[in-house]
Formats: structure tokens, sequence, C-alpha cells
């Protein structure tokens, strides 16, 4: 029997991975890949959880997010691409238009 | 009842919403929605007047709006005869005016938006009329005065239309002003202000409360119904387009202020000071508004000074404590008021705006249909029989009589002459005599239907309404109608039947010959032999100037309260705003830049640095929940 | 413990427990070399096939954790069709291109890594104290079982959860508008011209 901690503690690992590479990549792909990294790690706990608890509630937030990461990658995607047309460049530093 | 009334409301709101957000696409049909909305609510109406007329009452609250402490206010209404009648006027006349508007609009740039004013105008004066307390009566009233802002100074490009526009705006403010007090006095001496809850422990409050509260409310009804010393912005008030003019300052909205006493008329038969005050008031603009009438060269001045004059005589009625008689006066009035406004807006229509009497004449060969009603009009408003405003004028002057008021009852005589004398002199000014236009550049026209239709139907109402009110005192129909309302508990209603059969015709008789005088000495100077007017004029030279500069009410006004406010403002300004307020101002700005200043350098605009940031937010909170 | 080793009942639990647990190892060795493959490779493809190498070992985790249906959503989902669509943007992109070769800085980095083990540290403490606890439900792996993993879904999707699916829906539905007219040629901004 595998115990709850362990699962626990390696979807802290891959959170931190993700936050990791969320703050020093600097390229938007990876960056939203690192997001997806982040949202599985979650996802692990949920589901995990959902087990150990006897509970259905957690797969269901589980199923919700992956309609949610589809969706959001989709839009994140076709967002880049649109930059990358505008500037030729993934780096989030080139795109400081905005910038004050 | 329940179920329907609140229809009436709702239709002229669908047609501001419609026009609001698609006035765009409506454009040129905005009329459509914006007629078919207001017959719809004069059809509900009158499914409600004829409930009513079987002796059904409502007093419903549809939901609560305001529920702080022990203060409740509700959204509800009340139907009662005179409510009932109020909408029947209201919508009735408001849809002949949407119809005409529709002639007299159709070229104007802002047609849908034209349209969109009158319907929020008609949606805010019928929840005026129903509302069953004052807070809702408040809100409305303040409705309606925001709808008169907008419309008269509808066409805004012009610098005068724009001012009036304020000008009725901040003159009403201060008689709402008054208002808003004595509904907040209200408040305090009875605890709540549904009307039927304060009506009925009205006799239980002493003398000196009531006088404070009617004298607070009758502040708002003074700058609502234009009457001495707020009624200056009225005549000022005719920049806006004709049928508004109509509308609002003639028929509906100006009648607010007698509505609201009528409705309050427990409270004010309670407090005899006030009713000596509306009485006094209300004779006093009648008569001073009747001689500024006299000379006025203007069409539309000529009848804003007489619709001022008009309502003074309700004023009276009310004030007198025979508020049937003035609130039957106000119904006869809506009608051929109106009747005189669209008339008058037929001619300027025919005449390309032009409004000076003395470039007109001789239209009447021109314009059979609205000479004939303006005929129609003029009639009922001098007081001959058998038309419309003979009966009520009548009714309020023997209220007078009866009630021994003889100095009361010998101006409303003079007045009435002098109404008659006016109202004559517009008439054939405008629609008799040689032409005193260039004939050759003019093409007067008569208007097309959509604006004859409303002046004919005026003219019928404005010869039958009177009708309902023949009988001996206390038995015609308005009578038996609305004297359920004004004989509710704790109200003494005042005596009206006072005076005998005989006593009745005497009185009849002298009122006849005075309007007979008065359209007399008409004809005598401005038909037969028109130069009689420059000699008479010469002749009184001094009161003529006075009379024409309308009593230097507004020089004085402006000289008393608008130049020394002006004034302190710009020492206030520039002493107190500029150094101290903006002083402060300026520092606080001062201020948030530098801190501004430092926080920018947070603002890299590298997103890395931001996530840094968030994880370190993370890490902050997690460490409080682990440390804790 | 004789020779000819044949285990009793107890034993094949032990025995099943400890395969569990060595499986469970291995998985979460492919998932955290997945993770850092994608944090740390330079070539996004790269990044990308570490990204799917630890979406399969999760979606084992989730084989193990008695949630089938998930494990194929997360196989058929996230490792096909999200992880297909990076590849392809990537792949529309020109990667030989030097900006993408730009390394981080090894002052951000180092930054980086301290927060992100305290941050590693914090949660593990959490994990460790005790901090998690929660009611527990009605299903039960046996009785999951007997009714079947996927209908036990569909159950609580299609009542409990019936108005949230169908705005999850509506989500998608936005979703896929806006990337068709993000992805359109020319971008329409700001009126008619």
């Amino acid at each position: 029997m595998v115990p709850l901690s362990w699962y626990l503690s390696l979807s802290a690992i891959l959170f931190f991975l993700g936050v990791v590479g969320m703050m020093t990549r600097r390229n938007t792909i990876i960056m939203l890949m690192c997001i997806e990294l982040m949202m599985n790690a979650a996802n692990l706990t949920f589901v995990a959880l959902s087990h150990y608890l006897h509970s259905m509630n957690g797969q269901m937030f589980v199923f919700f997010i992956v309609a949610i990461a589809a969706a959001e990658v989709s839009v994140g995607l076709a967002i880049i691409i649109n930059l990358y047309r505008l500037k030729a460049s993934v780096d989030p530093d080139d795109m400081n238009r905005l910038q004050g | 009842m329940e179920k329907f009334v609140w229809l009436i409301p709702a239709f002229p709101l669908i047609g501001v919403l419609i026009n609001l957000f698609f006035g765009r696409w409506t454009g040129k049909k905005a009329h459509w929605i914006a007629c078919l909305a207001v017959l719809g609510s004069f059809i509900v109406s009158l499914m409600v007047f004829s409930r009513v007329m079987q002796g059904e009452t409502l007093n419903y609250d549809y939901f609560n709006w305001i529920w702080v402490g022990s203060f409740h206010a509700n959204a509800g209404v009340l139907i009662d005869p005179l409510s009932a009648l109020m909408l029947i006027v209201v919508t009735g006349v408001s849809f002949l005016i949407h119809v005409y508007s529709i002639g007299y609009m159709h070229d104007d740039p802002g047609y849908p938006r034209f349209f969109l004013y009158l319907n929020l105008f008609v949606f805010s004066m019928v929840s005026l009329v129903l509302a069953n307390n004052f807070l809702l009566l408040y809100v409305f009233w303040e409705a309606v005065g925001l709808c008169s802002y907008l419309l008269i100074g509808f066409w805004f490009q012009k610098k005068s239309a724009s001012d009036a526009g304020k000008k009725a705006f901040i003159v009403n403010r201060i008689g709402d002003f008054g208002f808003g007090l004595g509904i907040m006095m209200i408040f305090v001496v009875f605890g709540s202000i549904q009307f039927t809850e304060v009506f009925g422990m009205a006799s239980g409050a002493s003398v000196a409360c009531l006088t404070a509260i009617t004298l607070l409310l009758l502040l708002g009804a003074m700058g609502k119904s234009a009457q001495i010393p707020l009624y200056v912005w009225l005549p000022d008030a005719m920049e806006g387009p004709t049928p508004v003019s109509a509308l609002i300052h003639a028929a509906t909205m100006v009648t607010a202020g007698v509505y609201m006493i009528a409705r309050c008329h427990v409270l004010f038969n309670l407090a005899p000071l006030t009713q000596n005050v509306i009485i006094w008031m209300g004779m006093l603009t009648a008569f001073f508004a009747a001689t500024i009438a006299l000379v006025q060269k203007d069409i539309k001045r000529v009848l804003a000074y007489s619709t001022i004059s008009q309502l003074g005589y309700m004023f009276v009625g009310v004030g007198l404590g025979a508020y049937t008689a003035g609130i039957f006066h106000l119904a006869t009035h809506a009608f051929f008021k109106a009747l005189l406004f669209l008339g008058a807006g037929s001619v300027m229509h025919a005449m390309a705006n032009e409004t000076d009497m003395w470039k007109m004449g001789g239209l009447s060969k021109i314009m059979k249909y609205t000479s004939w009603t303006f005929l129609i009009a003029c009639l009922a408003i001098a007081g001959i029989p058998p038309f419309a405003g003979f009966f009520s004028k009548e009714e309020i002057l023997g209220a007078a009589w009866s009630a021994h008021r003889y100095e009361i009852y010998a101006l409303g005589i003079l007045t009435a002459l002098m109404t008659a004398f006016y109202m004559f002199r517009v008439y054939f000014l405008t629609f008799k005599g040689t032409p005193r236009y260039n004939v050759h550049s003019h093409h007067a026209h008569e208007s097309p239907w959509v604006m004859t239709f409303p002046l004919m139907v005026l003219a019928v109402f404005s010869v039958i309404a009177g009708w309902v009110g023949i009988g001996t005192h206390g038995g015609s129909w308005i009578h038996q109608f609305l004297n359920p309302v004004f004989t509710l508990p704790g109200s003494e209603h005042m005596a009206e039947a006072g005076h005998s059969g005989s006593e009745q015709l005497l009185l009849m008789g002298i009122a006849i010959a005075a309007a007979l005088a008065g359209i007399g000495l008409a004809w005598q100077i401005y038909l037969k032999d028109i130069k009689q007017s420059d000699r008479m004029a010469a002749q009184f030279s001094g009161l003529h100037k006075v009379l024409t500069n309308k009593y230097y009410v507004d020089e004085f006004y402006d000289a008393v309260f608008v130049t020394p406010i002006k004034n302190i403002s710009i020492a206030l300004w520039r002493g107190f705003d500029a150094v101290v307020i903006d002083g402060t101002v300026n520092g606080i700005g001062w201020f948030v830049s530098i801190i501004g200043q430092l926080l920018r350098y947070f603002q890299s605009g590298y997103v890395r640095t931001y996530t840094t940031m968030f994880v370190i937010g993370v890490i902050a909170v997690l460490g409080f929940y682990l440390t804790r | 413990m004789n020779f000819p080793f044949i285990p009793d009942e107890e034993d094949r639990i032990m025995i099943e427990g400890y395969m569990e647990q060595i499986a469970f190892l291995i998985l979460a060795l492919f998932a955290v070399v997945g993770g850092l493959i994608t944090v740390t490779h330079r070539h996004p493809i790269y990044c990308a096939l570490g990204l799917i190498l630890c979406f399969l070992s999760i979606s084992g985790f989730y084989a193990m954790l008695g949630a089938p249906f998930l494990a194929a959503v997360q196989v058929i989902i996230y490792a096909g069709s999200i992880m297909t669509l990076f590849v392809f943007v990537i792949m529309l992109m020109d990667l030989t291109r030097e900006d993408l070769k730009m390394p981080p800085s090894k002052f951000s980095t180092v930054v980086a890594s301290f927060l992100g083990f305290v941050l590693l540290l914090e949660m593990l403490m959490i994990i460790g104290g005790g901090f998690l606890t929660g009611k527990m439900g009605s299903w039960t792996p046996e009785k999951v079982d007997s009714v079947g993993h996927t209908r036990v879904l569909a159950q609580v999707l299609f009542t409990e959860y019936l108005y949230p699916f169908e705005i999850i829906s509506f989500v998608l539905v936005v979703a896929l508008v806006g990337a068709i007219l993000l992805g359109k040629k020319k971008l329409h901004l700001g009126g008619k011209e």
C-alpha cells in the first residue's frame, strides 16, 4: 500500500518544478508548459485525496480542470502565435509595449 | 386590479428602453414604439378608470423598496378616483401630443431622442400619480423635473435653450428642497411615509407641526407648478419644442403641485394658515401672470403666462378646500391648454418658427382646422359656456364666494376678464385681420393630418370635458366621483354647496359678462382698429414698460440672488477652493506620485519578475499559516 | 521462511503492497525526470516530450488510484491533444532561432531555485504536519469497483455537477471561438476600419 503522503510529496515536487520553470524560463511556450505541469501536480493531489477519502468530488474537479486546461491552452497558444507574428519572438521580455 | 395596474408605467418604460438602446435602428420609426407605448398606458388607464367607476380602489405594495430600521418605503400604487382621473388626463393628453409630435418633429435630427424623453416623462408622470407613499412621489417628482430639463434643453445647441433648461432645473430644485424637508419632517412626526398611514394619524399632530409640514410641501408645489415666487422658469421653458410645452409645461407636469396638494388634502385641511397662504399665492399668481400676458408679443409666452395664471386658479381652488373644483379645473385646463399650445405649434410650423404675433395675422383663411380649434380653446379658457373652462372656473370662483372670500372673488373675476382679453388678443392677432408677414416669401400652409387630428380631438374634449360639472354644487358627476377621496375619515370636507340657485345664476352671469367684456375689448383694440393698441401703449407707457418687462422679476432675482451668489462663489473659488482645496488635492496627488515613483521599480514589465513576486506572496501566506 | 517459497494469503497482500510501492517509485522517477526535462531543457521540443513523459506517468498514478477513466482522459486529452497542440505550435515557429537559446541568467536561476525550495519545504511541512484532513465519503474503492468507475463518475457528474458541466461546455465553446478568432491571419480589432 502506498501511503498518501508519497503522492502528496510527489505532487509537491512536480509543483516546485513548475514554479521554478515559470520563474526561470524565457520562452512563453515553455512557461505555458510549466503552468500545465503545476496544474497536473494539483490534479494528482485531487485524485489521491479522492481515493483516500472515498469521495468522488476530487475526481470531478480533475475532470473540470482538464476541460479548463484544454480551453486555456488553446487560447494561450493562439495568443502566443499572434505575439510571435507581431514580434517574431516568444520571449516575454520582448512584449513590453505596456511597460510604464 | 393590481394584476394590470403596473402595466401603466411599464409600457412607456419599455418604450424608453427600446429607443434608448436601439434608437439608432428605430430612427425615423421611433414614434411607433413611443406612441404605441403611451396608447397602451392609456388603454390600461381606461380599464382602471372603469373599475374605479364601479367603486373599486386599490392600495397595493408590489415590493419592499427600502427597509432600514423603522423606515419603510415600498414600491406600491394607490388607485382611487383622484389618481384614476389624473391617469386618464395624463395618458390621454400625452398620447395626442405624441401623435402630434410625429408631424411637428419629423425633420429633427434628434427624433428618437425626443420620443425617448417623452416616454420617460410619461413613465415618470404616471408613476408620480400612482405612488402610494411620499418617497416614491418625491422620486418621480424629481424624475419629471429631470425630463422637463432634458426636454426644455432639447435643442441644447441653442444657448438660450440650455440656459432655460438649467434655470428650470435650479428653480425647481429650490422648491424640491422644501419638499424633501417636508417629507423628512413627515417621517419624523408620523414615523411613516405611507399616504394612508400618515393621513390616518394626521389629526393627532399639532397644528404648528402640520403648518410647518404643509408649508414645506407647498414650497415643492410652488416650484413645480410655477407659482409666485418660483414661477420664473416656466416662461423660459418655452425654449423647448412646442409639443413639450404643451405636454409638460401646460397639461401635465405643472399640475403635479395641485395634484400633490389634493392628495395631501388631509394635512392641508388641518393647517388653516397654509391654506390662506395657498389662496393668496394662487390668486396673486393668477392676477400678475395675467397682467404680464396682456402685453407679451411672443405667442408662446402669452400661453406660458396664461398657464401660470390658470395654475393660480387651481391653487385658489385647493386652497379654499374646494379640491374637486381645483382638480376639475386641472383636467379641463389640460385639454384646452394643450390644444392652445398645439395650435400655436401648428402656427409656428406654418410660419417657419415665427413666434411674434405682430408678424402674423389673417391665418384663419389658410389654416382652417388650426384656427377653428384654437378659437374653441380660446372660448374654453375665457370661460364662455358651454365650453369646458367655464364650468371649472365658475366652480372655483363659486367656492371663493361661498367661503365669503369676496376679495378673492373680485380678483378672480378681474383675472377672468383679463384672461378673455389676452386670449382673444392672441386669436385676433394671429388668425384674423390682414396678414402682417410677407405673404410672398412665407408659404404658410395647413399642418399635416397627424398634427390637426390631435387638435380636433382635443377641441372636442375642450367642449365636453366641462359638462361633467353641470348640476348644482355637490350634485354634478365630478363631485360624485371625487367626493369619496376628499371625505376620507379624518378630513373635514369643506362645504362647497353654500349658495342658492338664484345666487349661482347671478355668479354665472357676472363671470360670463366679464369674459364677454374681455373678448369685446380685444375685438375693439386688436381687430377693429389695430393702431389703437399702439396709442394705448403710448398712453400708459410706464405701465406698459413694466408689464413688458414682466415686473422686472428676473432682473430682481438676478440682482438679489444670482449676482451675490456668483460673487460669493467667485470669492470662495479664488480664496478657498484654489488655495485650500486645490492645495490639499494637489498635495495628495504629489504624495501619490512620489509613492508611485518608488513602486514603479517593481513594475518592471517582466513576467518573470511578477511570477517571482507572486511566489514570494504564496510563501508568505503559507508561512503565516505554518507558524500560527 | 521455507525454501520453495509458497506465499500464503498474508504474504500475497504484503508482496502486492511492495509491488505497488515499487511501481509508484518507478513512475515517480519518470514523472520527476520528465518534469526536470521540461523545466531545464534548452530546446522546446524536448521540453514538450519531457512533459508528455510526465503526463503519461501521472496517468499511471491515476490508474493506481482506482480512476481508470481519468487515466484515459489524461492520456487522450493531455498527452494526446494538448501536447500535440504544443508540439504543433513549436514546430510552426522556427525553433533554430537564437532567441530561443537565450539562457536564463545565473542570478535569476539562483533566486528562483531558492524561492522554489522554500516553497517546496513549506509544502512538505504541511504534508508532514498532518494539516490535511478531510471528511470520509461513501465511495469506497470496493463500491466503486462493483458499480464501475466510469459509471460512478457519470452518475455524479450528471446529477450533482450538472450545472458546472453545462457551464464548462459553454466555456469550451467560448475558448473555441476565441482561439479561432485569435488564430485568424489578420486581427480585426477596433471597428470596421
